[in-house]
Formats: structure tokens, C-alpha cells, sequence
């Protein structure tokens, strides 16, 4: 189908005629006949890269031109602004596109002037906890990885959000986006959506499995040079002198550097001298984010060409490494399979090196086949490359025909709701009730029967865990039953929109209330020992080192459980080691130290400190909510956002001034904000450098002199040591 | 002028000893050789190079400094069978060279000597202990390390040479004592190297019976060693790794 020959207005059309898309892809084709464009619900399950963005485009584009508002859900953040940017192009046709990060007690009304917001399934979840006006004027609602409903950490969110804006718009239209899955027809039924189901891409794939020197494909046999030991390694090389670029996938974050090692020697030989001259910019630009033992590592591959991607590492980083990427000057990729959920970055081939993982249960598992068609999905850039490859690594002839069965002719499984445990519904339960979406017993089980659970699974198993949770909302008094209503009390309002688990706000206030004193470790730990942190996993060398911090602080913890009882105690012991992380942190211990300490990543600390600086905040509202002593939760909520100590709480509230330049201050008697008016700019050049002082200086009102000649920073001399670590030069000698 | 002729595989051997640092050479001629002094980019290893006359079937140049890309010539020696011979003729005025292999002809472009990085000072170091070993000897013992780590500690104890490495889990060591060597002049010493580094060095080293070690506290190695017959004299000199803890 032609795009001129849609039922668009005219500057739609020519939106994408200036942008060079004339035809129609197959199943955006099969949408628009399905009714995309008119009143009906959709579910798109269809490949990665085959358009499914440009239906939920249309859509959207189609439902504002006469007036409407959308909203994209996303479930990552980095998705988000992926979205937000590429909406942002609507920009030249009028169209006005907001994102919604940030905090979760937010309403964010300001986004309302928009005609699309983009906001993570979460996000949205809390802006209607909280009421926000213009969630009201929503007529198409789009969700994005709509499959993530078999998340057990994110499917329940993104079920009841989506019940819940079908129930506040109940004319609204919904677009479903989708991987292919095994029962999309069943998430389409419960949408009430026409299905678009297809297999089609723009680029062929070629799914391969690798045994004995050669890719066997379904039809036909590659040949790969065996040059050295590791066969990834050796179908990195064979990609590169093709000119292609590689992801590989791998189960662990430690197995990717590992591999992203491996390879960097021989990656590098393939590459010619000005793109390593590029690289080395690139790996020097790394280097600038962070000093810790991962950064370098991650420079020193990019200086060959390769990188390591996941969680562990910063946000700059990952950046870096995506950007990078996708102008083709990094040519492999090792992640975990995380990427393969998340961004958009195609390569020529993809090598699932390892295609099991680590399940606390059950050892080494296969990964779902779902998992396997969204790493292989990646092979093949459009338009760029001829075509894509993905290929899975055998070693044996029996391995071989159990990857052919396993992954490359399997069907993807079906996805199940994971609605129906009272964790996952306790805190859903409290926020129906808030928002009003329920106000009985029956109304709250009319409610829930309208998720996906209910639809595929049974309506009644649900009953008794909402029942289960009804029970505990009233014990902890944050609903009351009036006999004829429940509603919720102040306390049930504030949890809900502080967006944690009731449990956790039920553990806060309890121990708050069983505490004699409250010191740092005290308030640290409590807020460790709710169901939202994230706690760290206890090693088994670790165990005493905790232990003994347990046994000579015992005074300081609310309750230390029975020690014989070594399950409930090894428990409380990660809990001790996650709040002790927290407080290296807010110690100012470098994140080197902590990273090598803990055996954690840069990215890890970060994600802790947001968790937790969130969880200190919903502890100082619960205190003062329930008159208890909220100083200490209140001191620790500051320091845990900047990384400090209180000496230093009133130097970072200074924006440009971090930790480490605070602490810089501070030791040279500069110790406030008063101080530092009365320091001149030279004395204060000397510890903030020349451009950071006169900010400084003029963001505290202070019309900085600038009369003596200061020499510009010295550029750090960075030796190519960074590279290897420890590596001694000719220049030494 | 520059014009010779020489065996394939000498001549492929000497493109990889050098191609192992660098890509591109500044190659000095005169009437009694070749020869190349080279640094990587990250200045951590050198290489000197020297080749008689006499290695060459038919020579003749005078003073002179060529610009070469060693990838070209590794590319164009593809063709060529061990037992080939090659001839080379230099083209002043056209700034190429003439290549004959059996009965292909190629005319390299030569690079501008001035856009190579110029010639390495070569440091002058007193390095105590002295090894002569065989050269596949010490390609074991690298290749082993190359397993577990990215470094290597090697070192003379007593009587003994030792090439030792420690990854995060493993460790393997290798002892070889007097009467396993071809000679040792002992000293005290340990250094440690990148193995990125060692494994490529070593590799054009194992060909030789008598690899010549001089090893300093934690100072740089110097691998010296011939070919063709000892009409060749290779040396590299490695920077090493400052041993942390």
C-alpha cells in the first residue's frame, strides 16, 4: 500500500513522504485494512524492526489531528527517551510530545499541554495514583513490549494500569505492540483488539546453529575460519572482514567483559589506523565517566573495537557504547540478554553464546525460546545490512539437533499473567480502592476481573488472594471497611501514592515504633528490609565478615533474628550487607572501593542510592505522618542523594559541586555557603578549577573578579597506562 | 637504488616480526642490508631489525629510506609459494616499487617516509640476568599463561628461570633449570609483562633454537634471537607491568 493513499490529512502524509517512506510495510498494511485507523483496538505481534513504531504513529497522529491526546507506555526509562526523541521529529507537523520521568509522587500536570506523553508502565501506574487531571483526556493509549505482562516484576503493574485507563477512558483506543508470542490472540481477545499477526521483516534473518567450522543454516552451510580456540571469537572475525558488526549475548555481566576481553585482540588487528585513532577518542571519552576497575576495563576494549554492555555499567557509558555502535565504530557488543529486551540496536549478526542462565532453583536453564526470538531478532540492520544472521553455539552432534528443536523451529511459548500472588497484588488492591476504581469487596473483584489474569486464567482464584489483601490493608489500618464501603485512611493515600508496597510501608512504621534510638545503621537497615529494595545476594565468603558487623552492632538493629534459624538469618545478614553498601556510600567511599567491596557495578550503586534515597523519603512521610521522630530518615534522604556526609549536606545542595569537590572544600576550611561568598575566585579555582568556580560563584550571586591571570587547568597527562592497567611505557625507562 | 631479490618465506617472516608492533615502517637500505627500528603506538614495545646481504640471492642498494606498508606486502606474499622467490625494484622517480613473484607483478605504492612515526631512541639498560633458551620452550610457557591471565611474571631464582602466571583463579608456572637451558647468567630478578604483547613476540621467536632473555628488576625484557641462518638479527624490547599488591 502506498502511503499517499491513506485515510490521513494531508500534512500526515506528507510527514512521511519527506521522510522517504512511500509504501507501507506487509503488516503495517494488514493494520491499516484491520481498522488502525479507525475506532478499532489493535495488537501488532509482529518481528522486531518490521514497523511496529510507524502503526502506533499512525494511530496517534490520526487520533490527534481531530483533537486527541496518546499516551506511549514503555516499560524501560532508555526506551522512554528512545521514543521521546524520535516523537520529537512530529515537532515540524505541530504536534507536541512530552516525557514523563522523575518522581513518583509527582502528577507532572505541565505534560498535559502535550499531544503525546511517553511514560514507563510505572510511571504511568503512579500519575494515576495521583490523580493527574489530563490521564482523563487520554484517547489513545499505546503500549509498547506489551508481552512484558509475563514479567513477574512488571507484568502486574502493566495489566492493572492498562485495566485502569480502559476503565477511566473507556472510549479510548488501544494499540498493543508486541514480540511475537504464542497466544497474542489470546492478549488481543482480552483488548478487545483486532490481531496483526505476522512473521514478515524487512530484512531477511538466517537463524544458524554453529558445530564443526561451519553455520549451519536451514538451507545452506557457511564455512568460518577456525583461527583461534573460541568460536565466538573466530565468528566475530568472520562478521568484521565482512564488514558487518556483531552482538553476542551472554548469561552473565561477568562473562561479557570476559568475552569482550577475549576478543579485543584480534578485533583490533582487523581494524584499520584511523578507526583505532577514532576508538582511542572514544575509550578517552569513556575514561571521563569514572575511575572505577570496570570503566577501564570497558576503555581498554573499546580501544580495539569491542565493548561490554549491562547493568553494571553508568549511564554515560551505556550511551557511549550505543552510539557508538551504531555509527559502526564499535563492531562487537557482549551483553546480557537485557539489551535483546530493550534498545534498538540491530547488528549484522547476533551470536547467543550462551543460551542458558542461571536460575536460583533449578541450576544452568535454557532460556525460554520468546527470550531467543528477541536476541536473533536483532540480526540484520535495515537497509544496511543484505541481510541478518544469528546463530547459537553447539559443540556436540546432539546438541546440535536440540538447539534445531529448542530454538530455530520452535514456536514461542505463551505468556502468563503473573497477577495472582498477594505480592504482586497487595499494593494494586490499595491503590483501586484510593483512586476509587473500587469501593466494595464486589467491586474490587469486578475490578481485578477485568486484568488479564482474570481473562485467561480463572476469575475466582483471584478472590482469595484479594481477600488476603483486603485482610492486611486493614490490619495495617491503611483501609477501613465501613460496613458498607471500604475506604482507605490517610495513611492507605499516602502509601499509594508514594508509589512502595504496602508491606514496606507497614515494615517502616513498625520498626520505627519498636526502635529505642535511631542511628544511620538503624534507619539504613529498615529500609533494606523491605519488599522494594533491592537487596544484594549474600556470598558465602561474605558470611562472616556480616556476621561479625552484626554481632558487634546488634544494639543498633531493631531486631536481629535467632541465628540458629539459618534462613531467616542469612536473609537479615544480605539485608545488613545491602544497607552496609548504602553506607560506604553516604561515608563517601569512592565508587572504586565500593564497586571492588561489594562485587557490584557502577550502575548497581546508582540504582541502589535512587531506591533507597525513594524508600528514606517514604520513610520521613510515614514518620511525620504517624508523629514519629522523622530527623533522622530526613538527614539520611540528603545524604543518600548526594553520597555524603552531613558536614557536607549544605556544600552539594550547590549545583556543580559533587562529592568529591565538597569534600575538597571543606577540608581547605571552606565549609558553607557563606564561606565559599567570601572566597575570591583564584583561592576557589584551586579546588573547583577556573570554570566551575566562576559558576559556582555567579549561581551563589557573586559577581566573580576576574583581574588575575589564571592559568587554564593543566590538561591531565593520561598516559596510555590507562589502556593497560599498570603498563610501563619507553617514556619510563 | 634499491633492488633484490630474496626467498618468500624469509621474507614473509620478516614482514611478521615487524607486523606484530606496527603497520607501517620506515625500511633503511644501504650496501650492507636492511634494516628497521620500530615502536608501537603505545610505545610499550620496540623492535630492531637487521638483514644482511648475504641474506638476500641478489643485492643491491645504497643509502636510502623507504616508506612501506607491511600489510600490502603481507597481502601480495599471499600468492606466493614457500619455495618463491621475490624481486624488488625501486622506482626513484614514481615513488613505487616493482615486486616479481614467480609471474605476478605488482607495483606497490610506497609511503612518504615523513607520515611514519620516526625511529625509536633505544634505550641503553643494564639488564643483570641473562637466558638462552629455545625459542618453543618459551612459547609454551606463554601459550599456557595466555589460558588463565593477561600478564606473566618472569624472573631467574637461584639457578632456575621461571615464567610464572596468575589469573583470578589459577596459576601455572614453569621452572627450567641450568641443565634445561641452553645458558644462564643469574641475577635475582622478576619482571612482569602484558601478555597481549608476549604472545605476539614469541611467536616469530619459537622458530629460533636460541632465544637470547635479558631480564631486569622490574625493568624492560630484551628477546634477541636470528634468522635466516644468522644472517637476520631480531630484538625486541618490551616495556613491563607494575606488579600491584
Amino acid at each position: 500500500m502506498e502511503t499517499k493513499k491513506l485515510e490521513l490529512p494531508e500534512y500526515i502524509i506528507q510527514f512521511y513522504l519527506d521522510t522517504g517512506i512511500e509504501e507501507l510495510y506487509p503488516p503495517q498494511e494488514e493494520a491499516v485494512e484491520k481498522g488502525l485507523l479507525d475506532n478499532k483496538n489493535l495488537l501488532a505481534a509482529i518481528p522486531t524492526a518490521s514497523g511496529k513504531t510507524l502503526i502506533s504513529e499512525l494511530a496517534m497522529l490520526n487520533s490527534i489531528s481531530t483533537g486527541g491526546k496518546c499516551l506511549y507506555i514503555v516499560p524501560l526509562r532508555a526506551l522512554a527517551s528512545e521514543k521521546f526523541e524520535r516523537f520529537k521529529e512530529f515537532s515540524s507537523i505541530g504536534v507536541k510530545v512530552g516525557i514523563s520521568t522523575g518522581d513518583f509522587d509527582s502528577t507532572d500536570e505541565w505534560l498535559g499541554s502535550n499531544d503525546i506523553i511517553v511514560a514507563t508502565s510505572e510511571k504511568a501506574d503512579s500519575l494515576l495514583r495521583n490523580e493527574t487531571s489530563w490521564m482523563k483526556d487520554i484517547t489513545t493509549i499505546v503500549v509498547d513490549e506489551i508481552h512484558l505482562l509475563d514479567s513477574v516484576d512488571r507484568g502486574p503493574t502493566l495489566e492493572i494500569t492498562i485495566a485502569k485507563l480502559l476503565r477511566l477512558n473507556p472510549n479510548s483506543k488501544i494499540i498493543g505492540l508486541s514480540a511475537t508470542i504464542g497466544n497474542a490472540g489470546e492478549i488481543a481477545g482480552w483488548l478487545d483488539a483486532e490481531l496483526v499477526q505476522s512473521q514478515w521483516r524487512p530484512i531477511e534473518l538466517y537463524e544458524g546453529v554453529f558445530l564443526d567450522d561451519n553455520i549451519n543454516f536451514k538451507q545452506s552451510q557457511k564455512p568460518i575460519k577456525n583461527i583461534v580456540k573460541d568460536t565466538a571469537v573466530n565468528l566475530v572475525i568472520d562478521t568484521i572482514d565482512e564488514n558487518g558488526q556483531c552482538l553476542v549475548f551472554e548469561s552473565s555481566r561477568r562473562n561479557c567483559a570476559g568475552f569482550a576481553k577475549k576478543a579485543k585482540s584480534k578485533v583490533g588487528k582487523s581494524l584499520d589506523k584511523g578507526l583505532l585513532d577514532e576508538l582511542n577518542n572514544i575509550a578517552e571519552e569513556v575514561l571521563e565517566t569514572s575511575d572505577t576497575e570496570t570503566t577501564k576495563e570497558l576503555a581498554s576494549c573499546i580501544k580495539r573495537g569491542t565493548a561490554f554492555h549491562h547493568a553494571g555499567l553508568n549511564s554515560a557509558q551505556r550511551k557511549i557504547v550505543e552510539d557508538n555502535f551504531r555509527n559502526n565504530k564499535i563492531k562487537v557488543i557482549s551483553s546480557t540478554p537485557t539489551l535483546a529486551a530493550g534498545l534498538n540496536l540491530p547488528a549484522r549478526r547476533v551470536i547467543v553464546r550462551n543460551y542458558k542462565r542461571y536460575d536460583p532453583n533449578f541450576g544452568m536453564q535454557p532460556i525460554p525460546v520468546l527470550d531467543y526470538k528477541q536476541m536473533s531478532g536483532r540480526a540484520g540492520r535495515p537497509s544496511l545490512d543484505p541481510y541478518g544472521e544469528s546463530v547459537l553455539i553447539s559443540h556436540t552432534y546432539n546438541e546440535f539437533t536440540d538447539l534445531l528443536d529448542r530454538y530455530i523451529d520452535a514456536e514461542p511459548e505463551d505468556i502468563l499473567s503473573k497477577l495472582g500472588t498477594e505480592n504482586a497484588l497487595r499494593t494494586h488492591v490499595l491503590s483501586t480502592i484510593v483512586n476509587g476504581f473500587a469501593t466494595t469487596r464486589q467491586g474490587m473483584v469486578d475490578f481485578m476481573g477485568s486484568s488479564f489474569f482474570a481473562y485467561q486464567q480463572q476469575k475466582w482464584s483471584l478472590i482469595d488472594v484479594v481477600d488476603d489483601c483486603i485482610e492486611f490493608l486493614q490490619d495495617n489500618e491503611m483501609i477501613k471497611d465501613d460496613g458498607e464501603h471500604l475506604y482507605a485512611t490517610r495513611l492507605g493515600q499516602v502509601i499509594s501514592t508514594l508509589y512502595i508496597d504496602p508491606l514496606s510501608g507497614a515494615i517502616i512504621i513498625d520498626k520505627l515504633k519498636k526502635a529505642d534510638k535511631v542511628n544511620d545503621m538503624t534507619m539504613l537497615h529498615i529500609i533494606c528490609s523491605t519488599p522494594d529494595m533491592r537487596q544484594l545476594y549474600l556470598r558465602s565468603k561474605e558470611y562472616e565478615k556480616i556476621n561479625e558487623y552484626v554481632m558487634t552492632h546488634s544494639d543498633e538493629f531493631v531486631e536481629v533474628p535467632n541465628p540458629f534459624k539459618s534462613i531467616e538469618y542469612e536473609w537479615f545478614l544480605g539485608e545488613v550487607k545491602t544497607a552496609l553498601l548504602i553506607n560506604e556510600w553516604i561515608d563517601e567511599k569512592t565508587l572504586d572501593d565500593i564497586t571492588a567491596e561489594f562485587g557490584v557495578g557502577e550502575g548497581d550503586i546508582n540504582a541502589l542510592s535512587d531506591i533507597s534515597e525513594w524508600l528514606m523519603h517514604s520513610a520521613v512521610n510515614l514518620a511525620k505522618l504517624t508523629d514519629l521522630d522523622a530527623d533522622k530518615a530526613q538527614e539520611l534522604e540528603k545524604r543518600i542523594h548526594h553520597g555524603v556526609n552531613k558536614d557536607l549536606i549544605q556544600l552539594v545542595s550547590i549545583s556543580n559541586i559533587g562529592r568529591v569537590r565538597a569534600r575538597k572544600l571543606y577540608e581547605a576550611g571552606i565549609q558553607s555557603v557563606s564561606d565559599i561568598k567570601n572566597t575570591d575566585l583564584y583561592t576557589l579555582s584551586n579546588y573547583l578549577g577556573k570554570k566551575t568556580a566562576y559558576k559556582v560563584l555567579e549561581q551563589l550571586g557573586v559577581e566573580p573578579e576576574d583581574n588575575q591571570q589564571i592559568d587554564e587547568e593543566p590538561e591531565s597527562i593520561k598516559s596510555y597506562s590507562g589502556n593497560y592497567q599498570g603498563q610501563k611505557t619507553f617514556n619510563d625507562f | 637504488m634499491f633492488r633484490a631479490t630474496i626467498d618468500a618465506y624469509l621474507l614473509r617472516d620478516s614482514v611478521e616480526i615487524l607486523s606484530v608492533l606496527v603497520d607501517e615502517i620506515r625500511l633503511r637500505t644501504s650496501s650492507d642490508g636492511i634494516s628497521v627500528k620500530a615502536v608501537d603506538p603505545a610505545n610499550v614495545a620496540m623492535v630492531t631489525f637487521n638483514l644482511d646481504s648475504s641474506a638476500f640471492d641478489d643485492f643491491e642498494a645504497d643509502e636510502s629510506e623507504i616508506g612501506l606498508d607491511l600489510t600490502k606486502i603481507s597481502d601480495i606474499l599471499g600468492v606466493a609459494d614457500k619455495n618463491d622467490k621475490v624481486s624488488m625494484e625501486l622506482n626513484e622517480n614514481s615513488q613505487n616499487m616493482s615486486i616479481n613473484i614467480g609471474s605476478f607483478s605488482y607495483t606497490l605504492s610506497l609511503l612518504d617516509p615523513s607520515t611514519i612515526r620516526s625511529e625509536p631512541k633505544i634505550p641503553q639498560l643494564e639488564l643483570p640476568a641473562e637466558i638462552i633458551l629455545n625459542g618453543t620452550d618459551l612459547r609454551r610457557a606463554v601459550k599456557a599463561a595466555e589460558k588463565i591471565s593477561d600478564h606473566m611474571l618472569l624472573g631467574v631464582n637461584d639457578d632456575v628461570f621461571y615464567m610464572e602466571a596468575e589469573g583470578d583463579t589459577d596459576k601455572v608456572r614453569l621452572d627450567l633449570a641450568r641443565d634445561q637451558l641452553i645458558d644462564l647468567k643469574p641475577d635475582d630478578v622478576r619482571s612482569l609483562f602484558s601478555l597481549d604483547y608476549l604472545s605476539d613476540i614469541v611467536k616469530p621467536a619459537s622458530k629460533s633454537n636460541e632465544v637470547v632473555l635479558e631480564i631486569g628488576q622490574d625493568f624492560p625484557i630484551k628477546i634477541n634471537f636470528e634468522i635466516a641462518n644468522g644472517t637476520g638479527k631480531v630484538g625486541y624490547l618490551l616495556a613491563p607491568r607494575i606488579e600491584s599488591e
